[in-house]
């Protein structure tokens, strides 16, 4: 716990003792609060419990999130951002050893991250927060799945036994730390409005343990590993230079 | 009568040719601006496009016509603006009369307005322009040799705008080049067709604008005894105004001599190149005095003069373009040529404050330039190239070493410095000099200097006479530190002891160890010095410079948009007028932002009454540009004092310089892939009392500078002009 407070100190303390030397900013105006809309691309691989899968494919999400950003230097600024991902995810019957059939999930992210950014100096001299920038960022991820429906023979689960079987189901949690490179270009309008395009390319760490019996709960558990790993995302945000 | 009148123009021309009244101030322009200057260039632009589109019949194309108006209405408003030209001014009034002379014998004339400008160049030239603009050189004013020969030139170039030479050569040019494209792309030799067959057309309209001219020329009252030599002036353009063997005592101040072996013993002979007619735009000269002599023929001269005017006027407007000449050689940094004009001045006006100014200045200039191993910023041809009598001075300020020179030019200079006007100015000079023997030479103080020869001549004699130790022997047979010569050091002997002498000495000595202290900390050579100077870099990159300024001048900012090819960009005139307007407003706001008062002095948004603005404009550039060959320097500018005077009236001590280019490919395509630098953006601060600099923004970047980076840019220029240290 010493450790946290110590880290959060530090930060502070990197951040206003920056803030103190020239920081310019965009006419002056060093704080802007931007929202991003993007497609995440995620890499889905095999789990590790199911190895003989060779399914791999692509998994588009939709992306939301909402950053407050700090330029803290002439050309750094720290972004800390809050976002929102749904998806849903089909699991292949393969996984189900008692004979089930596939099933679709239904699976949510929320997450939290602070981001850190310098912007070109050699081929685009910019100073932050406009121009070619990029930086890394660390996110808290908390992933949610909830199974929704059969993936395959619709028919065959209809009405009263697609009801029970999503009741044996509950809903499932983990938490994952991302860590993400960051890459893209803001410019300002009007003086007052940023826009910006970025790309990110990161990995999802599983931080939990899991061990339950329920293979319905194992199974959901996989499915959220299987859908928290590398991931490339596209942004386009638009935001608003405050002060 | 007539024999009262002689007396007088005697008098007069004595009162002329007194160098020692010759006090001469610079020329600047007077009154109110012409309308050339105010009527904004787009403006213009649209005008010329109006009037020309009622005479169809001179444009097959109407681009090229509209090339041609584009083009040539921006670079004759760039030159107007440039502070080359002088207008209002005696030279220019005494050239606008005698031209008003030949447009009234020929009144034919009048209907397209002539005028001209007097152009502030050493080179010997007169060009006219579409506009109805003559631009006449100093130069070649200070080489003609009376009013008629002045006439005839002007009568020539009159026939130029009359016939609208300028016109007629663009759209032949733009022919040309259509006719060989149409057979496919050019290769080289197909371009050198083309400019052969442009060049012949060319001097074409060149002999018709001879005869042409001289038809106006005979029209008038003027002799034509002396205009042959007009061509022969043209022929040895190249030389000075005059050939007159160099005396090096003119140098030779205080107790300073110069050795004898410095100066060549024959100079180079006066061979003018061979012409080539065919790759010029201009005919032979020799085919032009034999049209001219032919047409001559005959004609008798009986009540014609060489002065209209006045010959007094005349020489006074001599006088004036070559003190003026000697004043260009000094802005463009050809300090050999300064020296030469100066010596030619002291020879032909006598001796003068003004000649020993230029000469001072001028040595000045080359011992900073040679201590700092910069000579290649400024004009230093190597003096095998140079024919006549001036190659002996560049001979000589090729063999002065480092040191020579520096103690010639403080012993010029202080000799300067008592005999005229205890100037502070000069003060400065002698002071700085000194810093750099400290600096160059490690000379640290007035010990190094004898006092009289003689004794060290009588020391040398003693030990021959003596027995001599080995110490002696070894001594005595050392040999001499080629850098080093001893003569210079016998050149304070007579000042040594001046107590003024040695405060102006210890000044220099200890700026000299200020300057040193800062090398230091910043010298490569040794690791403290690396580390120094990568602490000092990752704190520009991080935090900026800290410059402390409240209020600054900012001198003509400038925008250069281009487009095009990257490889070939043309400058977008109309786009770069604008952005600069642009960049003007982006600047009055950055500095807003951190309550910076600024200035702006802009030659291109001039009203009629800002004739002292331009003045300052032509001052302040010219003093930045010597300050941006200076480099890495402290350097006092040949217009110091001048530019103290403005920095004093607009109560500031900086100036900030401006410049913005960028280049816009006009294929969206090219312009997402294409991987050169794009943009330059340079913001400089100078200051005009320590002559320090400081290059707050030199970037050469990829990104094209919209308004959004430009006010980035600018915003963080300012933050780092008034942020406190």
């Amino acid at each position: 716990m010493i450790n946290i407070r110590f880290f959060i100190l530090s930060i502070f303390l990197t951040i206003t003792l920056n803030c103190l030397g020239q920081a310019p900013g965009y006419l002056g105006n060093r704080f802007f609060v931007e929202g991003d809309l993007g497609l995440n691309v995620g890499f889905y691989f095999p789990s590790t419990s199911n190895t003989t899968d060779e399914n791999k494919y692509l998994l588009l999400r939709p992306t939301a999130k909402i950053s407050a950003n700090w330029v803290y230097a002439r050309r750094k600024y720290v972004a800390a951002e809050i976002g929102y991902q749904q998806f849903s995810s089909t699991q292949d019957s393969l996984y189900n050893f008692a004979g089930q059939p596939s099933l679709k999930y239904r699976i949510s992210n929320q997450f939290v991250g602070i981001g850190f950014y310098k912007t070109s100096r050699k081929k685009f001299n910019a100073l932050a927060p406009i121009g070619f920038y990029s930086g890394f960022k660390f996110l808290l991820s908390k992933s949610s799945a909830v199974p929704v429906r059969y993936a395959e023979s619709n028919d065959r689960f209809e009405g009263v036994e697609k009801a029970a079987y999503n009741l044996n189901f509950k809903k499932t949690e983990m938490t994952f730390l991302g860590l993400a490179l960051s890459t893209g270009f803001r410019t300002v309008l009007k003086d007052k409005f940023t826009l910006n395009s970025a790309l990110d390319f990161g990995y999802y760490l599983n931080l939990n343990n899991f061990d339950s019996r329920d293979p319905s709960v194992a199974f959901s558990y996989e499915e959220l590993k299987r859908n928290n790993s590398l991931y490339l995302q596209f942004n386009i945000g638009f935001g608003v230079l405050l002060f | 009568m007539k024999r009262f009148s002689s007396i007088l123009l005697f008098i007069s021309i004595c009162f002329i040719l007194n160098g020692q009244n010759l006090k001469y101030d610079r020329i600047i322009n007077q009154g109110q601006l012409p309308e050339d200057y105010t009527t904004p260039s787009e403006e213009k632009y649209i005008q010329s496009l109006e009037t020309s589109s009622k005479d169809q019949d001179n444009f097959k194309n109407k681009n090229t016509r509209k090339e041609f108006y584009l083009g040539s209405t921006y670079a004759i408003d760039d030159l107007l603006r440039s502070g080359y030209i002088l207008f209002n001014d005696p030279i220019s009034k005494y050239v606008n009369a005698v031209m008003d002379i030949i447009v009234n014998s020929n009144p034919k004339l009048k209907s397209k307005n002539p005028r001209v400008y007097v152009l502030r160049s050493t080179a010997v030239n007169a060009f006219a322009t579409d506009q109805g603009i003559i631009f006449i050189s100093i130069g070649l004013l200070s080489q003609l040799e009376d009013e008629a020969q002045l006439a005839l030139i002007l009568s020539h170039e009159l026939v130029h705008i009359q016939e609208n030479h300028n016109l007629q050569d663009f759209i032949e040019a733009a022919r040309v080049d259509q006719s060989i494209n149409k057979r496919g792309r050019m290769n080289t030799s197909q371009i050198d067709i083309a400019n052969l067959e442009k060049n012949r057309y060319s001097r074409d309209q060149e002999l018709e604008a001879d005869d042409k001219g001289l038809d106006y020329f005979l029209n008038t009252d003027y002799s034509f005894e002396s205009i042959e030599r007009v061509f022969d002036i043209l022929r040895y353009s190249y030389l000075p105004y005059d050939e007159i063997a160099f005396e090096k005592n003119i140098l030779e101040k205080l107790s300073i001599k110069i050795p004898d072996d410095y100066l060549l013993e024959k100079v180079k002979d006066i061979n003018p190149a061979e012409e080539d007619e065919e790759q010029s735009t201009h005919p032979a000269l020799s085919k032009r005095t034999r049209n001219l002599s032919g047409r001559l023929k005959g004609l008798n001269s009986t009540n014609k003069k060489d002065y209209i005017i006045s010959k007094e006027n005349f020489l006074d407007v001599q006088l004036k373009s070559r003190a003026e000449l000697a004043r260009l050689f000094l802005d463009r940094q050809c300090l050999s040529d300064a020296i030469y004009a100066g010596f030619l001045m002291n020879k032909i006006y006598g001796d003068s404050e003004f000649s020993r100014e230029v000469i001072g200045k001028a040595l000045y200039g080359y011992a900073k330039f040679k201590n700092n191993d910069l000579l290649e910023n400024i004009y230093n041809p190597s003096y095998k190239d140079i024919e006549g009598e001036s190659q002996q001075v560049f001979h000589i300020m090729k063999k002065l070493k480092k040191e020579e020179l520096t103690i010639l030019a403080i012993a010029y200079n202080y000799d300067r410095y008592i005999e005229d006007s205890k100037d502070e100015t000069v003060r400065s000079l002698i002071s700085d000099l000194f810093a750099d023997l400290y600096l160059h030479k490690n000379i640290n103080s007035l010990t190094g200097f004898y006092t009289i020869k003689s004794e060290v001549d009588s020391s040398e004699v003693k030990i021959e006479d003596k027995e001599l130790s080995k110490i002696d022997k070894i001594k005595q047979n050392r040999p001499k530190a080629e850098d080093d010569g001893p003569w210079q050091r016998f050149a304070f002997s007579e000042v040594l002891q001046d107590s003024t002498f040695r405060n102006i000495a210890n000044e220099g000595f200890e700026l000299g160890k200020e300057l040193k202290k800062e090398e230091d900390y910043f010298d490569t050579s040794t690791y403290k010095g690396r580390s120094n100077l990568r602490k000092y870099r990752k704190r520009l990159e991080k935090k900026g410079r800290s410059l402390g300024i409240g209020k600054v001048l900012i001198i003509n900012p400038l925008f250069i948009q281009l487009k095009g090819n990257m490889s070939n960009p043309s400058p977008g005139l109309i786009e770069s007028d604008k952005r600069r307007k642009a960049l003007k407003e982006i600047l009055e706001s950055s500095a807003n932002l951190h309550d910076v008062d600024i200035k702006i002095l802009d030659a291109n948004s001039l009203e009629k009454n800002d004739t002292e603005v331009l003045n300052d404009i032509v001052i302040a550039s010219e003093w930045i540009s010597t300050q941006l060959d200076a480099e890495n320097f402290l350097y006092k500018s040949y217009n110091q004092k001048e530019i103290e005077e403005i920095s004093e009236r607009y109560n500031t001590p900086y100036l900030m310089s401006v410049v913005v280019v960028s280049v816009r490919q006009s294929n969206p395509i090219a312009r997402l892939f294409n991987r050169k630098r794009k943009s330059l953006i340079f913001v400089s601060i100078f200051d005009v009392k320590t002559g320090r600099k400081s290059f707050i923004k030199s970037d050469l970047t990829s990104n094209y500078l919209n308004d959004v980076f430009l006010k980035s840019e600018l915003y963080d220029a300012f933050s780092q002009l008034s942020k406190q240290n």
